[in-house]
């Protein structure tokens, strides 16, 4: 069982006190006001503010402001009272106007893919260590490129060294397609092995044809392609942490604008 | 004839780089006539090993002008002086201004300071305010002379700022006498100098790389009764009573032990050259020179003075790594114990092997009788419990930490990969805190999920510092962090050669419209060297590991490592 810090024993604590303490305030107080979503709606907002203000703080890095680890924590723990308190304002699971549609649609897009975000957070660092071979994101095309670069020279000296062309034929025509930049990324997603079995067929239809003094060079041909195959591992990965951040932040910053916008309709014709 | 294929090159040898090549037969003649020299026996030197040779290759003459410095306190220098002529003053505490000493006096923002960066600090990278250096130009600061390894020390002009001259009398100090020689420990141990010395007239030294230094004290007798007085009389005493071990022994107690304790040393003391060139492969447990080995008679204590030991018991047809010891730690303690109540030897339960060198202070089994119901008992590493312990994934940690020498760091960045996300905050949170451009590479290393990233580690043994010709890289006397005065480095690279990690990078800088500053002699970039300096201008601590989101990052001695990986 993991060990519970005491920071997160605290986060934990004043977080289900404050979620007690709005459905009190919403459930019991609130049906005796008038209009009970005003209050709810301000609480929403201010509420849905908090978890924001993590972007804010990645920006401030030289300000001492605690830990962007701390405020993560904020980020998700509120994030994640945001949803009750969302079915509390809204009375229900769905609204009825197009603009609050949009706003509700919205909201869950960014609520799901916070719990995706986290969930990734806790699932693919595990599998990147799995793959080995730690490789920084910006650098995997260039990697990809010195992999083709090793390949090709490999090649050459194959033609030279064994005076045959078979393997080069058999790289420009079928395997140059692996090399050339990262391939089979929705199979490296769910950690399949479509990759090893097209990579084997591919071995397998043209090793017939290879003298033994050949073969080696195909067996380090297929060294180079399982590194490859974990550069393309990493870069589809990672690849999907930055793509959910890129995805992520401007749904939340569309949120708040729309959020925003929906508060001053609210001000201007409805009370 | 054979066809002969390589390029031919004669075996490099230890004297093809002599200290000062161009010593001439006059100056040899000079330095055969100074009375500490010429009162070396030189029929005690092998003939492998000439005292001529030495005196040749490994000393050179250098001449300071009063007020100049010498040696610098805190420095890490790798040579010793003897003044042949004029006087110089050893500078007592508390030492000279820092500022004078071409050291920036540490300082951490404040709260406006830190809020005011986001609008103060510049867009572009590596910029610098060009008005800093132009102002030394016109002599208020300091003029670099690298002459060379060993030799440090900063010359202030008269024009303008206060001269090491003017405010000489104003400190406390003890006149060194011609004949005097100083530097020997802290040249011989890789310690910090103890104390800055200034020439008080016009200087004429004899610098002695600590190579010819070690010789000149193996063969000759007289010099090594002067280095181990003055070693004796100066760290041993201190270093003695300052182990908790000895805590409870008064000063006569204390004089017998010190005494008694006999001084060795093992390993090379330029680990790093080997390391850097060969890597780990070249240093292998068993190619370590032994200092106990497993079964042997145990004789007495050992005090682990300066560097790192590895602890390892045989285990299968290997030897198993169960911890590493470092300045301050001893073995031999339990073995001493258990002979005392057995009244049998057991001999050594474990081997101590140097891990590049190591300096051990040895205090004999009978000098340890007398004082043995004084010692302070101490929380005993027990080592043969250690070893008891089943081998785990901690066993392959300690292993590849002692190997890669992770262990000479005290603030190693350590990434847990199974928790970094792989954001890059910690490299974007350097960045804006260090001009726009980060001092550490995320990548490095990796084992086992955990990776050292290329970070300085601020190490114990911090061999960057050797050689610094302005001593612009240093380590800050409160936090012990090892940073570099950008203002005093003149952007020759020794520090980023030495690290053995490299973890020092040279930056081409510019000025505040991103342009390059040149020199306009050669028409060449300036170049400073940068590195990690822990955020110490900073409020909060490193910038880095406050960025990072899922705390998967730590700075870390390898002492600590099992309490990282259990939070």
């Amino acid at each position: 069982m993991p060990k519970l810090s005491l920071s997160t024993l605290v986060l934990t604590l004043s977080s289900a006190t404050l979620l007690l303490i709005a459905c009190y305030w919403f459930i019991i107080d609130g049906r005796t006001l008038a209009r009970p979503e005003i209050r709810s709606g301000y609480l929403l907002l201010a509420i849905m503010l908090l978890p924001a203000l993590l972007g804010v703080r990645k920006r401030l890095s030289v300000i001492p402001l605690g830990t962007v680890h701390g405020w993560t924590r904020v980020h998700v723990v509120f994030g994640a009272l945001l949803l009750p308190l969302f079915w509390l304002h809204l009375g229900g699971f769905w609204p009825d106007g197009i603009y609050e549609q949009i706003l509700a649609a919205l909201f869950y897009l960014v609520t799901a893919g916070g719990f995706a975000g986290w969930l990734m957070q806790k699932r693919i660092p595990n599998r990147l260590v799995q793959a080995g071979n730690e490789v920084i994101f910006e650098r995997i095309p260039e990697e990809i490129i010195e992999c083709r670069r090793e390949v090709e020279h490999l090649i050459l000296e194959y033609q030279k060294e064994t005076g045959s062309d078979t393997l080069a034929k058999h790289y420009v025509d079928i395997l140059s397609w692996y090399f050339f930049k990262p391939r089979f990324r929705i199979n490296h997603l769910f950690s399949g092995e479509a990759h090893e079995h097209w990579l084997r067929g591919k071995y397998r239809i043209i090793e017939r044809y290879l003298a033994p003094d050949e073969k080696k060079y195909l067996r380090r041909l297929a060294d180079i392609a399982r590194r490859k195959a974990d550069l393309d591992f990493h870069y589809t990965h990672q690849g999907l942490l930055k793509l959910w951040l890129f995805l992520h932040v401007p749904l939340a910053a569309a949120l708040v604008v729309f959020s925003m916008w929906h508060l001053l309709l609210v001000h201007l014709y409805s009370i | 004839m054979n066809d002969t294929s390589g390029t031919a090159l004669t075996r490099p040898k230890r004297w093809d780089s002599p200290f000062d090549p161009n010593l001439q037969q006059v100056e040899l003649g000079t330095l055969l006539r100074i009375p500490e020299i010429a009162a070396i026996d030189a029929s005690a030197f092998p003939r492998s090993l000439p005292l001529e040779g030495i005196l040749r290759n490994d000393c050179r003459f250098i001449h300071r002008q009063s007020g100049e410095i010498i040696i610098r306190e805190g420095d890490y220098g790798s040579s010793a002086f003897l003044l042949v002529r004029g006087s110089a003053k050893a500078v007592l505490p508390p030492g000279v201004p820092l500022e004078q000493l071409g050291r920036q006096q540490s300082k951490t923002k404040s709260r406006w300071e830190a809020f005011s960066q986001l609008w103060k600090n510049s867009r572009q990278p590596e910029a610098r305010d060009v008005s800093r250096y132009q102002k030394k130009e016109a002599g208020i600061a300091m003029k670099g002379r690298a002459e060379g390894l060993g030799t440090v020390f900063i010359d202030r002009q008269e024009a303008a700022g206060p001269n090491l001259r003017e405010i000489l009398p104003t400190l406390a100090t003890q006149p060194l006498p011609q004949g005097s020689l100083f530097g020997e420990i802290a040249a011989l141990r890789r310690e910090p100098r103890s104390a800055s010395v200034v020439a008080d007239s016009q200087c004429l030294l004899l610098e002695i790389r600590w190579q010819g230094l070690r010789d000149i004290r193996k063969y000759d007798n007289g010099w090594q009764q002067i280095i181990d007085q003055s070693y004796r009389r100066n760290t041993l005493f201190t270093h003695l009573s300052e182990h908790p071990l000895f805590a409870n022994l008064n000063k006569q107690a204390l004089e017998k032990v010190a005494a008694a304790t006999r001084f060795e040393n093992y390993g090379s003391f330029e680990w790093f050259n080997e390391f850097q060139q060969r890597g780990v492969d070249s240093i292998q447990t068993d190619q370590e020179p032994v200092v106990a080995a497993e079964g042997e008679y145990s004789d007495g204590l050992l005090l682990i003075a300066a560097g790192f030991g590895r602890v390892t018991v045989k285990t299968g047809n290997g030897q198993r790594t169960v911890t590493y010891l470092r300045s301050g730690d001893c073995y031999g303690l339990e073995e001493f114990l258990l002979n005392r109540e057995t009244g049998q030897n057991p001999g050594y339960q474990s081997s101590l092997y140097a891990t590049g060198y190591l300096d051990v202070l040895r205090v004999p089994g009978h000098a340890l009788e007398e004082i043995v119901n004084e010692l302070k008992s101490l929380p005993q590493a027990n080592f043969s419990a250690l070893a008891a312990k089943p081998i785990d994934e901690s066993d392959d940690l300690l292993e590849w930490a002692v190997s890669e020498r992770f262990i000479n760091g005290t603030q190693t960045m350590l990434i847990d990969l199974n928790k970094c996300v792989r954001c890059d905050d910690c490299v974007r949170a350097c960045s804006r805190a260090h001009d726009g451009n980060p001092r550490f590479i995320r990548q490095g290393q990796v084992l086992d999920g955990y990776m050292v990233a290329n970070a300085c580690m601020h190490c114990n043994d911090p061999v960057c510092l050797i050689g610094c010709p302005t001593g612009a890289i240093h380590r800050t006397t409160e936090q012990g962090i090892v940073t570099i005065n950008d203002e005093t480095c003149i952007g020759c690279g020794v520090c980023a050669n030495s690290c053995p990690y490299n973890n020092i990078r040279l930056v081409e800088i510019n000025d505040s419209q991103g342009k390059e500053i040149v020199d306009p002699d050669t028409s060449l970039p300036i170049t400073k060297a940068t590195k990690c300096d822990l955020c110490a201008e900073q409020r909060g601590g490193p910038a880095c590991v406050r960025a990072c989101p899922t705390n998967a990052m730590s700075r870390l001695d390898f002492h600590q490592l099992n309490q990282f990986a259990g939070r």
